[in-house]
């Protein structure tokens, strides 16, 4: 795995390129791939999925499950659910003012109340003050991370992917952080990001193809760039989706449907 | 028999549904207008009730009570921005920034009732109102995306479609989004959040039928096709005489369950 720590290119940048230089979209992947995903699913899971789909999910395509402490995994999931929080804030350009109270406030919002917002009420003031800096600092990691958003541009933020393949015995599922541009305008300029809160390791290229994959069945036309952010440390990984990546995605899947069904 | 046709979506997907809709056209009678009332009349309730497709997929399921977050607002705002948008050729931005600005002044005037869009809007911190924003904008782009992927006219529908069954205390609401309208055929679109389930036929053939009933002329689109991003699917039903009575007839099983419920829990208090 190749990623850059690049000050000077943000990760839209990177992840856009140059504009004179985009191909026409390709549209015939998606039939290929599901073709291929079909073929070799159904002789993994069988006929017994019909009534309880087989879900396959991106943090199912890690070989090595992640192990943390109960308090260390609640603040690991609540630093996920407010810099996703913060994306979407971003992409229609909010400005943060406290990036803690803000997030919090507007994750509130969405869910009303939750366990995880009840293990943050319940922090003391030296913890809490603790993770709204820790907070505070991934937030301006992302904002720096990302750069400008242009005016023209059509950004969607937490884009949930539900393929259903087998005739429903399984389900694809993701949620893409941020995919630019759509899909029909001439050039092929859709672009997928997914952030993490973590370093980039292994999984990190396995969760780009798998966001690759599919928005390719989801859409019918393949991206042209997927990438992925790290507000821990700044990383990007940006990738070109050809047809060897979105053949490594299929194995990808049919590796962690074997996983789950035969454990 | 009714029909219920599934696609995936991909470029000429949607035109090539729209483009092999069937020719005939239906209208619906005074007479089967009267037949429906009188059946809702029969399993009336003491107070009004509004029936629509989400409950006739849910059938007997127990459905939350309605709270609004920036989920169940972004149908509306986002469906507001992208007939602002066509017609006065904004950003996508700007146009849902006149919507929610609309809707805030609404509040501040006094014109909005409790309870309402404007209402809850006016409640919320400026981060709360950006992820409204955020999630509305998703919508909006993803309808503009579908609208910008049919070759003839299409609009964003003005409204939801409402019929009174003024004798069976009901109002029938049938959700679409998109209307594509052409010299012969007019077929109304209606996006989905999801994956479609077991019952999103039925959900599909009762926003058909509540269309058609709230009609004035009772003319009958020819098809209404279910698109669901997420899933990259499309399903069409299309506007037959069976799937308009299979469509009234899951809306009267709901108000025939729910009529049931109602006098059970009189008896047993």
């Amino acid at each position: 795995m190749t990623s850059t720590l690049d000050s000077t290119t943000t990760v839209l940048q990177a992840l856009r390129g140059n504009r004179a230089e985009r191909p026409t979209p390709r549209t015939g992947d998606s039939a290929i791939l599901r073709a291929a995903l079909e073929d070799s699913l159904y002789a993994i899971v069988g006929p017994q999925h019909f009534f309880d789909p087989l879900v396959i999910r991106s943090q199912d395509l890690r070989t090595e499950p992640l192990v943390l402490t109960t308090a260390l995994h609640s603040f690991a999931r609540v630093r996920g659910i407010m810099m996703h929080h913060a994306l979407r804030l971003l992409s229609v350009g909010y400005s943060f003012s406290n990036p803690f109270e803000d997030l919090l406030a507007a994750w509130r919002c969405e869910v009303g109340e939750n366990e995880l917002l009840s293990f943050i009420d319940h922090l003391d003031t030296e913890d809490r003050a603790k993770f709204s800096t820790d907070i505070a600092a991934h937030t301006a990691a992302l904002r720096h991370g990302l750069g400008a958003i242009g005016s023209g541009w059509s950004l969607r933020s937490t884009v949930r992917v539900a393929n259903l393949l087998c005739a429903g015995a399984v389900a694809l599922r993701d949620t893409i952080d941020l995919a630019i541009d759509t899909t029909g305008n001439g050039a092929n300029s859709t672009v997928l990001l997914d952030l993490t809160t973590t370093a980039l390791d292994e999984t990190s290229e396995k969760i780009l193809r798998f966001h690759a994959l599919n928005q390719t069945l989801r859409t019918g036309v393949t991206p042209l760039r997927t990438g992925v952010l790290s507000t821990a440390t700044g990383e990007q990984l940006v990738r070109d989706v050809t047809t060897e990546l979105l053949t490594q995605a299929v194995a990808d899947v049919l590796e962690a449907a074997e996983r789950k069904s035969h454990p | 028999m009714t029909s219920l046709t599934t696609s995936f979506v991909s470029p000429g997907a949607m035109n090539s549904l729209i483009n092999s809709a069937p020719a005939e056209t239906l209208e619906i009678t005074s007479e089967q207008r009267s037949a429906l009332a009188e059946r809702f009349r029969q399993v009336s309730l003491p107070h009004h009730r509004r029936l629509d497709a989400w409950m006739v997929e849910r059938g007997a399921g127990v459905l939350t009570p309605f709270r609004w977050s920036p989920t169940t607002a972004r149908r509306v705002l986002g469906n507001a921005a992208l007939r602002y948008r066509l017609a006065h050729q904004v950003s996508a931005m700007a146009a849902l920034d006149e919507v929610v600005v609309d809707h805030l002044s609404r509040a501040a005037s006094g014109y909005a009732r409790r309870g309402s869009l404007s209402t809850w809007l006016c409640e919320l911190s400026t981060a709360q109102l950006a992820l409204v924003t955020s999630d509305a904008l998703n919508w909006s782009h993803s309808l503009e995306e579908i609208a910008r992927s049919v070759d003839g006219a299409v609009e964003v529908a003005d409204s939801d479609a409402y019929y009174d069954v003024a004798t069976g205390r009901t109002t029938l609401r049938g959700r679409r989004d998109l209307i594509s309208t052409t010299s012969e055929q007019r077929t109304i679109i209606r996006v989905r959040a999801g994956a479609p389930g077991r019952t999103a036929g039925a959900g599909l053939r009762a926003d058909l039928t509540i269309d058609a009933f709230s009609q004035p002329t009772g003319h009958v689109a020819q098809q209404i096709i279910g698109v669901w991003p997420d899933a990259g699917l499309l399903l069409r039903v299309e506007g037959s005489l069976e799937d308009l009575k299979a469509g009234a007839r899951d809306l009267l099983r709901v108000a025939n369950l729910q009529h049931t419920a109602y006098f059970q829990r009189a008896l047993a208090s």
